[in-house]
């Protein structure tokens, strides 16, 4: 089919196709930078926690009493929790992977610390016992688990006597490279620890920032006995509803002078922390689909508008001798024209606005494949919406010619 | 000329188009709609944090930052070098200005409370903020009852609380509005007595302490004197940091002493030379701080904020919520464009019509007005539909974001920018459409008819 003539009769009347363009242009660009944002929402819902996740179930305790051995009332509440029916393990720690709070600092090759060379990250610190590890289901790639009598305990945020530390892979492979780790010395607060083990994937508790950030975690052999604590139970994935269903009326019933609140499934907490990531998936999933149903629709409507307003010279051309088939055709290659024209156009635009999301809000670049799918989408459309009112203008009588309206 | 009879005319004539147009209108409308709906509820978001609950304080309102680390370090806590939070230490100090006419250093807690009303369990989902007297009168709570705790409570602590019509209600039972002062509270096992019960206060975003969350979905509900906080045994909640890794947090009281930030400072300084003279007292603090061995890092220095400014020092907006709104923008761009080919489309269909008035005596101008008119009355439905279907776009924002859901509603001034926006925008789309319809030679088309 010759493109020439539908390139000159466009030219004639320019001001709609330059709008379908424009509008094709623009929609590609929004919605290429949609999916772009989407998918990375997307990887960064998905990265893994290094937990037996349908085996966890987490608690935060808060002491409101006055006399309570913390210590004691720690015992009692693990020896109840290890008799209930499909417990594998409980410990107690200051914070659990994706839960949102916790404690951090600044992990250091060599002294002195206030040298940001020899200290490159600041690391999601854990602190618990010797249960931890296996509570949490955190595999162990090297080295080995804190011994019971390595673990230190205080009162009070008191990591401050250990000198062991487990390193996550990531932290272990970031500082130290090719060597092995184990055995190494880091510096956490300003005092040396031994590395003595590496665990192959433990998520920071915050879920904000980086992938390379969320990785780096670290393990210390610390208890700390005081008014508020979190409790990690693991148990057969089909024990943990009815665990998270009695959980606070066991408790209270053993101590009631404390809150036992946000008992939560690891999928609970997914839930909680990655909510506005959630949101902002739901938001601009809905403007795609939006922004394409109104895409489709002007689309349809300009073309059946043009197809209205050629009624005569369709006519013609049908009495002329070209087939129904030739102003279907004719009808869905000016569009395809048009739209792909407003494709290039979108290319340009959407690169445009991952630039500017780059410059301005530090966004990743944006694949080319989000790009060309966007445009073979809107392609797509486009072609679908001005089928109909293409097929109409094919069913035109020749007789149409022959009249003066 | 375009006198009222013309204007109903016209209008008139435009909802005679509407009506026999159903398909094409409703195309318009739709997409006038859909643009207004998402770009407002966006909007309307952004305007809802971007709100500054200070209001006509904003201005004399001043959070107080220090450069108060050591370890000759360049820079510690935001980019700026200067750390959010302050010490315990330097609050207590900056206490003994003179220079702000109010001013408190503060702090949140948890606490479990216990309820009088039998089978109601104790809580520890109320905030509690510490903090002095001024703390009332400087942020403005509405005392329902009672009264802020005697100046003197402010250097000789005494156990007595401030608490909300929320906490009045779980403590003593009722609808949170009875007069329960004098009465005692529970607090991890502690008495305190009532002095006064206040309006809930939840402004959002809490500009005062903006660590953890600008938008946190608990309030502070408690408040009990900043004089207490020695003899405290519970735990703050928000951010504890500290630069010095030689530190030792082994207890609370450890943590008074320490070199960690985690409290927050906030002065009351009505006019210029109040400013002034804060800043210069600041400066002499800092020295003086230097000379006894601390604040050794390469920048020390004091510094002060009004609201408006600590709101967006403390980038408040999240980026999340700044993308959406400039794509919310970008979909109203494309609604236009295509509503300007569909106006186009439904003009120039009619060309024969314009033709017969340009012929039967209507100037140009005339057939423009008349155009116009239709795109407005056009543009008014879509901004009405536009609107209502925001208000479900905000429904949905609610559902989506708990810590937003106190703030996403429409107000009277997001409904004037989503009427003055449609009109606007509708405007815009309209001109071209009109000048290609009232260009059409009468001549053409009195021809083919």
């Amino acid at each position: 089919m010759a493109i020439a003539p539908i390139v000159r009769s466009l030219l004639r009347s320019p001001a709609g196709a330059i709008l379908i363009t424009l509008q094709i242009a623009l929609t590609l660009a929004i919605v290429s930078n949609s999916m772009f944002i989407i998918q990375d929402r997307i990887t960064k819902m998905s990265r893994p926690s290094g937990m037996p996740e349908e085996q966890i179930l987490a608690a935060r305790i808060l002491y409101f009493g006055k006399n309570i051995d913390y210590a004691a009332q720690a015992d009692r509440d693990l020896q109840f929790l290890l008799r209930q029916p499909g417990v594998i393990n409980a410990t107690q720690t200051n914070s659990v992977p994706l839960g949102g709070s916790g404690s951090s600092s600044s992990l250091c090759r060599a002294q002195p610390s206030n040298d940001p060379d020899n200290c490159p990250y600041t690391v999601g610190v854990y602190m618990g016992g010797r249960h931890l590890l296996d509570t949490l289901g955190l595999k162990l790639v090297a080295g080995r688990n804190f011994l019971p009598e390595e673990v230190t305990v205080s009162d009070f945020t008191g990591a401050r006597a250990a000198r062991l530390i487990i390193l996550s892979q990531a932290v272990a492979d970031s500082y130290f490279a090719d060597q092995n780790a184990i055995g190494k010395t880091v510096y956490l607060g300003g005092r040396a620890h031994t590395v003595i083990g590496i665990v192959e994937r433990m998520q920071s508790p915050w879920v904000a920032g980086s992938e390379e950030q969320a990785a780096m975690t670290a393990l210390l052999p610390a208890i700390s006995h005081g008014f508020w604590t979190h409790l990690v139970i693991r148990a057969e994935a089909d024990s943990i509803a009815t665990l998270q269903r009695d959980l606070e009326r066991d408790l209270l019933q053993l101590n009631d002078r404390r809150v036992v609140n946000r008992i939560e499934t690891i999928d609970d907490m997914r839930q909680r922390v990655y909510a506005n990531d959630r949101a902002v998936l739901i938001i601009l999933l809905s403007v795609i689909v939006l922004l394409v149903l109104i895409t489709a629709l002007g689309t349809g409507g300009l073309v059946s508008f043009s197809v209205a307003r050629r009624q005569k010279q369709i006519g013609t051309r049908r009495a002329l001798g070209a087939r129904k088939i030739d102003i279907l055709g004719h009808f869905l290659l000016e569009n395809g024209l048009i739209s792909g024209a407003g494709a290039a156009l979108g290319c340009a635009l959407a690169i445009a606005l991952n630039q500017y999301l780059m410059n301005t809000y530090e966004l990743p670049r944006i694949g080319v494949e989000y790009i060309a799918a966007a445009a073979l989408l809107l392609l797509l459309i486009g072609q679908s919406a001005s089928y109909f009112p293409a097929l109409r203008a094919s069913g035109v009588s020749p007789a149409v010619a022959t009249r003066t309206v | 000329m375009f006198s009222h009879y013309m204007f109903a005319y016209y209008l008139k004539l435009g909802i005679k188009h509407i009506a026999e147009t159903p398909v094409l209108s409703l195309l318009i409308v739709t997409a006038i709609a859909l643009g207004i709906a998402v770009s407002m509820t966006m909007l309307s978001l952004y305007h809802a944090m971007a709100h500054n609950p200070a209001g006509d304080k904003s201005g004399q309102l001043f959070a107080v930052q220090l450069a108060a680390y050591g370890n000759d370090l360049e820079t510690w806590g935001e980019h700026d070098g200067l750390p959010l939070q302050l010490t315990h230490r330097d609050a207590m100090n900056l206490r003994d200005s003179e220079v702000p006419l109010r001013q408190s250093p503060m702090f949140r807690l948890g606490m479990t409370v216990e309820s009088r009303v039998a089978g109601t369990p104790p809580s520890a989902d109320f905030d509690v903020r510490v903090a002095d007297r001024d703390f009332f009168a400087m942020f403005g709570l509405d005392f329902l009852h009672g009264e802020p705790w005697r100046a003197e409570t402010d250097s000789d602590p005494a156990r007595v609380a401030v608490i909300s019509q929320r906490v009045n209600a779980r403590v003593f039972g009722g609808d949170g509005l009875a007069n329960n002062v004098g009465r005692t509270l529970l607090m991890n096992e502690t008495e305190f007595r009532v002095v006064g019960i206040v309006r809930d206060w939840h402004p959002l975003p809490r500009f005062y302490d903006l660590n953890t969350s600008a938008y946190p979905t608990t309030p502070d509900a408690i408040f009990i004197p900043y004089s207490l906080t020695p003899l405290l045994d519970s735990f703050p909640r928000g951010n504890i940091q500290g630069w010095n890794p030689e530190e030792h947090l082994n207890n609370f009281a450890h943590m008074l002493q320490a070199e960690v930030v985690w409290q927050q400072y906030w002065v009351e300084l009505p006019e210029a030379d109040s400013v002034t003279a804060y800043k210069n007292y600041l400066a002499a603090y800092v020295d003086q701080q230097r000379q006894l061995g601390r604040f050794q890092n390469q920048q020390p220095r004091g510094h002060i904020r009004d609201t408006q400014q600590w709101l967006n020092y403390n980038n408040v907006i999240e980026r999340d919520n700044r993308v959406m709104v400039g794509l919310s923008f970008m979909f109203l761009l494309v609604c236009l464009v295509n509503t300007v080919g569909l106006l186009l489309a439904r003009f120039l269909r009619r060309m024969h019509e314009a033709g017969v008035r340009r012929a039967l005596g209507a100037s140009k101008a005339q057939i423009f007005q008349q155009y116009i008119t239709e795109v407005v009355v056009l543009g008014a439905l879509g901004g009405l539909a536009g609107l209502v279907l925001s208000l479900g776009g905000l429904w949905s924002i609610r559902q989506l974001y708990e810590q937003y859901a106190p703030i996403a509603y429409l107000d009277t001034s997001m409904v004037a920018a989503a009427v003055a926006i449609s009109l606007l925008s509708s405007l815009l789309a309209g001109v071209y459409p009109a000048y290609r319809a009232c260009a059409a030679q009468p001549s053409l088309f009195l021809k083919a008819q």
